[in-house]
């Protein structure tokens, strides 16, 4: 089996988190990640990137845009009814 | 049901169960306006998000939110039932969002390449990797929201949609393939650049703070 560098294994990881690396590949990335700490670490960071984001960027709607879309759709109703 | 129940919490209320929507869709299709309010009101919260998160823009979102309301509205008499009201409105937001994102200009957005890990000549990693899996379980620290939320402005668009609809919004890759005309191969490789991307971010935010 040929040893991978950092960088490849780097290319593989949304796909080994998909679960979609063939067995060839997959092997190769885990026998990296066993040893080197520092792509373990980097997984372990990409891994968690996407529910960092999505509470980051979370948002509610305010209620003034509620208020406007409920005066513009009525508004809209009111003339197709015309 | 109305829209002005203002006392309600606007996002996170009632759960929605679809039959629900069939018995407002049946209603509204003849011409109950309520009806169709009630749809709004259960739908408007997911909508918003969308809009907001793919365009980084309360206004555009609210506009969004407008337009795919409407054209929902307008196509009433045209939706069958057979996909569920829900999705259905929120395919109409997702194009309109994406339309958007595609042809404005963004102010101060710099098209360039997306920040990513550095290695060295050999291929290895030359940087030290922040621990931030503990930080998923915690309040959202307000400079690491903000830290986010500056590397989410800054990737171009065709990686800020992927992101969004994968990452925030759960689709999956055959649904963004239809809806953004890419193929799957080209949505995971965009969007393993903006994860590669926004991971650095947060990694120079811990790095900075230690």
């Amino acid at each position: 089996m040929n040893s991978s560098t950092c960088k490849d294994s780097v290319e593989l990881l949304l796909e080994y988190l998909d679960g979609e690396l063939n067995t060839e590949l997959k092997a190769r990335l885990e026998q990296h990640l066993d040893g080197c700490s520092p792509c373990e670490d980097f997984l372990k960071s990409y891994q968690a990137t996407p529910a960092l984001c999505r509470k980051a960027l979370a948002r509610e709607m305010p209620r003034e845009v509620a208020a406007k879309l409920t005066d513009f759709l009525r508004s809209e109703m009111a003339k197709a009814a015309k | 049901m109305s829209l002005d129940a203002e006392s309600r919490k606007i996002q996170g209320s009632a759960p929605l169960i679809p039959s629900e929507d069939t018995e407002l869709l049946t209603r509204a299709q003849a011409g109950d306006v309520a009806a169709f309010e009630g749809l709004v009101e259960r739908h408007r919260s997911r909508v918003f998000g969308l809009a907001q998160r793919m365009l980084n823009s309360a206004d555009d979102a609210a506009e969004v939110l407008q337009e795919s309301f409407l054209s929902a509205y307008r196509n009433l008499p045209n939706f069958r039932g057979d996909a569920q009201f829900g999705s259905w409105v929120y395919r109409i937001a997702a194009n309109h969002a994406l339309m958007r994102l595609r042809h404005r200009k963004v102010v101060n957005q710099v098209e360039g390449p997306l920040d990513g890990p550095q290695f060295n000549e050999r291929g290895s990693l030359v940087e030290e990797v922040s621990d931030f899996r503990d930080a998923e379980g915690e309040a959202m620290d307000k400079e690491l929201r903000e830290a986010i939320e500056a590397a989410a402005a800054r990737l171009g668009a065709e990686y800020r949609e992927v992101f969004v609809l994968k990452d925030l919004e759960g689709l999956s890759y055959e649904e963004i393939a239809e809806l953004t005309g890419s193929t799957v191969p080209a949505i995971k490789s965009r969007l393993h650049r903006a994860r590669l991307s926004l991971r650095t971010a947060i990694d120079h935010f811990y790095q900075e703070r230690s």
